[in-house]
């Protein structure tokens, strides 16, 4: 057993890239086959959209593409974050001016985030801008109920800024990166978003969003590949060259002497069941070695059984994440109840295909579904997809039909055993079975083999009652009770997240049981409430590191 | 040279009865207008919308395309005569929609009536605010502002415009599709609109309750900063409680009043003088008192 010093346990904990700075994020990123195209679309001209599930390295990215054009000195370069739009929520819902502040807290940030990148070089105007634009930013975050007071700035004037900027600092052209910028699940911040989104563009000024598969909509008038050119920046399980960038990955996160640990067919395992997503990779790695639910960070010896057991964390980790999505969007409870028994079916396909298969080769790890399909099934597939269960990929012709290829989360296949390779295979042959995938390693079915009749009829909106008779609603767009003609409001989902109790966190147990018991803290907003984490760190075993973590854990579970 | 025998292609006119007409305007002319009289512009569209809302909730199970398309134009109606009420309201209450109406081009029949309520109605009634573009004319006209160039408030007309565009096709063509309305309606000319389920009536309604709500909130603030601007509006709540209250009365709803919102908030006032306590700090600061 080793024990890991602090910058180790944050190379491994410290999983998002906002959170590294230029150094770190420089030092724990590897090259990926096609880094270089995708950094240099980012880098350059043009509006893009960088699309990619959860954890699949699209801050990486902007963060990359950030330190990149800041190195440059020639490029106005400003990374925005938006991941906190779901804290505007609660006044989006009580005022009459919700648009047009959610529009000036995005062009804020991005002002905000100018003034930042250029430091002590910003124009003075920027400069008073950006404070005033701070405040205004902290007041909407905080405030559930006043609107503070800003001059309003149009996109347009943000545009003739911009330039005026640009040429008063010497840069030749500005690119604003934003990041968990699709609002996932808000129509109507969506719709605001890509219309600012569309307005930023100029000669000079080049927007790059960073957006989730399966559940972005867009603006009416915003057509993409013509307003703005989609990046995919997953990595693919099936390419060639995916298993020498996974380990590139642990090569640039985990230090030598942690690495030498590892069997390199555990190696290749962990990369297997990562599913092609960093932040899963480095999650079963971590929890191969670490043992997070002991006390303390010591390296525990990397065996089979140990990583098998970190997969099936991270298979609970990301069927969580799924379920969570009715939490935090309870009128779709009932599709993610009916997505629940869909993966399971897919698991089920693929398991009763692969018992039919020799042993020692191939084995399926996805599904194919002939097209079309209706409506219902397309949404449980990009819930499904958002929360990075599956993953749709290219068309399959066959014969008359074209079926929808769906690659299944690797961890999902593995936990329940759908290479049937026994009770206990080895990591050689879980290997050997994920290491080809063609199109014949794809289960054909139709789509009722998925979305029976039944499961369809479960696929209504679940819909709260009116709150005035209690009759139900008949309709999810209905803006009066049929019955006594109350209006049918909404509630902030933003209000009852931070309500929640803090053992809705991915943290140890034992720490949630201390801090119930040793601290005031109870809810999400008592620890985001907790200053620098004053209060965390009186629990013994909570220190500066462990409380970051936590109090990123709680962001993280108020945003989409 | 005798006219042709022609045969009957329908039944006579006179097999139906002949007493409908008379029956009818004898029992539907009233000299007030129905329902609560004291009732808000923005309350009798809600409660249009409600009735909408119920009978389309009783056809579900017998649903038929004509009934949408009915309910459609009826929700649409329902829109424009808030418009109609409200914008003649403004004209009768703010100092400076006054003066601005009294400039209004009108017909001599309308000034006949002897009363500037019903010359005002009477010159709307020639106006259809089934389109933005009126509406926005209209509150220019009375107000001074545009309200598509809100941020907020346009994209919502933009939506009201859409559904402005069905209505149109449904009550004027059978749901024609025509060139006119083609590129709003994003659909080919030559296609129909049928509005097969009652889901869409409950969408057409949410568009325009969202475009009412805003609508009223924007017209409330922008005559409320004038007379909060121009010094119409004294601080002393003795002094402005007649203009406010009837202000207050025009464009409050008792049915938003009433409404707590779910985690057991209220956001309207309950009355005039609750609302005028939030403005009066302001009214003092600028009266410098």
């Amino acid at each position: 057993m080793t024990n890991l010093g602090d910058e180790e346990i944050q190379s491994l904990y410290l999983l998002r890239a906002e959170d590294l700075d230029p150094d770190r994020l420089e030092r724990w990123t590897a090259d990926t086959p096609g880094d270089e195209d995708i950094l240099k679309r980012l880098t350059g001209a043009g509006p893009k959209l960088l699309k990619g599930p959860r954890g699949s390295g699209k801050s990486t990215y902007l963060r990359r593409a950030y330190f990149r054009l800041q190195a440059k000195g020639t490029v106005l370069a400003a990374y925005i974050n938006y991941s906190q739009h779901l804290a505007l929520e609660p006044l989006m819902l009580r005022s009459e001016n919700a648009l047009q502040t959610f529009r000036q807290w995005l062009i804020y940030k991005i002002i905000c985030a100018l003034d930042e990148s250029l430091g002590v070089d910003s124009p003075s105007d920027l400069r008073l801008l950006s404070k005033s634009g701070g405040h205004y930013i902290e007041a909407l975050q905080t405030s559930m109920t006043s609107i503070p007071d800003i001059e309003p700035v149009s996109p347009s004037r943000l545009l003739t800024l911009i330039d005026k900027w640009c040429n008063e600092t010497g840069r030749r052209r500005a690119v604003l990166l934003m990041d968990d910028a699709a609002h996932a699940f808000m129509h109507q911040q969506q719709r605001e978003f890509f219309e600012v989104f569309r307005s930023l563009r100029s000669r000079t000024v080049a927007c790059k969003a960073a957006i989730y598969p399966g559940v972005t909509a867009y603006s009416p008038y915003f057509n993409v590949g013509h307003e703005a050119e989609e990046i995919e920046v997953w990595i693919r399980p099936d390419h060639n060259e995916y298993l020498n960038t996974m380990r590139a990955i642990l090569e640039a996160r985990l230090p030598a002497e942690i690495r030498s640990k590892f069997r390199p067919e555990i190696i290749d395992l962990a990369a297997h069941a990562s599913f092609g997503l960093p932040r899963n990779f480095l999650n079963i790695i971590s929890d191969t070695i670490g043992g997070v639910e002991e006390d303390g960070d010591r390296v525990e010896t990397p065996t089979l059984v140990r990583t098998k057991k970190a997969i099936n964390k991270n298979t609970e980790r990301v069927t969580t994440l799924f379920r969570d999505v009715s939490k935090k969007l309870p009128r779709y409870e009932n599709f993610i109840q009916v997505g629940d028994k869909i993966y399971n079916s897919m698991i089920q396909l693929v398991q009763s295909a692969n018992s039919s298969r020799t042993r020692g080769g191939a084995r399926h790890a996805g599904i194919a579904i002939s097209t079309p399909w209706e409506p219902d099934l397309t949404q449980v597939v990009s819930l499904l997809e958002y929360a990075g269960v599956i993953r749709r990929i290219e068309l399959m012709p066959r014969g008359r039909e074209t079926y929808n290829r769906i690659q299944i989360h690797t961890s999902l296949l593995i936990t329940n055993n759908a290479f049937s390779l026994g009770r206990n295979p080895s990591a050689e042959d879980l290997n050997t079975a994920l290491s080809r995938q063609s199109a014949d390693d794809y289960v054909r079915r139709q789509p009722t083999a998925l979305m029976t009749e039944e499961r369809a009829s479960l696929c209504s909106l679940n819909l709260s009652p009116c709150p005035t008779c209690q009759s139900p609603r008949v309709s999810e767009d209905a803006a009066f009770c049929f019955k006594c003609g109350s209006p049918l409001t909404e509630q902030s989902v933003y209000r009852e997240l931070l309500d929640a109790e803090i053992d809705r966190l991915d943290i140890p147990t034992l720490k949630i049981e201390r801090i119930k018991s040793l601290t005031s803290i109870k809810t999400i907003q008592d620890i985001l409430l907790d200053d620098g984490g004053v209060k965390l760190r009186m629990v013994p075993s909570i220190g500066e590191t462990w409380s970051a973590r936590i109090r990123l854990r709680a962001t993280e579970y108020v945003t989409l | 040279m005798s006219p042709h025998v022609i045969p009957q292609c329908c039944i006579p006119s006179s097999a139906g009865g002949s007493t409908a007409a008379p029956h009818l305007l004898s029992s539907v002319i009233r000299n007030s207008r129905p329902g609560t009289g004291n009732q808000s512009p923005l309350d009798r569209a809600y409660d249009g919308f409600k009735a909408l809302t119920k009978v389309t909730h009783s056809l579900s199970s017998d649903w038929a395309h004509q009934h949408g398309s009915m309910l459609a134009a009826a929700a649409v109606a329902a829109v424009e005569d808030y418009f109609r009420t409200i914008f003649v309201e403004i004209a009768m209450i703010c100092p400076f929609a006054v003066r601005q109406s009294n400039g209004f081009a009108t017909k001599v029949m309308f000034v006949e009536t002897g009363s500037r309520e019903q010359a005002l109605r009477s010159t709307l009634e020639l106006v259809s605010f089934s389109s933005t573009e009126n509406i926005d004319d209209w509150c220019s006209k009375l107000v001074g502002l545009k309200a598509s160039k809100d941020p907020s408030l346009n994209p919502l007309m933009r939506d009201f415009e859409g559904v402005c565009h069905l209505r149109h096709c449904i009550t004027h063509a059978g749901g024609y599709v025509s060139v006119n309305n083609s590129s709003a309606l994003q659909a080919s000319p030559g296609s129909w609109v049928s509005i097969d389920s009652t889901q869409n009536i409950h969408q057409i309604i949410a568009v325009l309750t969202r475009l009412l709500r805003a609508f009223n909130q924007w017209l409330f603030s922008a005559v409320l900063n004038r007379w909060i601007n121009e010094a119409t509006l004294t601080g002393e709540w003795n002094e402005d409680r007649e203009l406010f209250a009837t202000l207050w009365s025009t464009f409050a709803s008792s049915l938003d009043i009433n409404t707590t919102l779910p985690q057991g908030e209220t956001v309207v006032p309950s009355n005039a003088y609750f609302a005028y306590r939030k403005i009066q700090a302001n009214l003092r600061s600028r009266a410098g008192t």
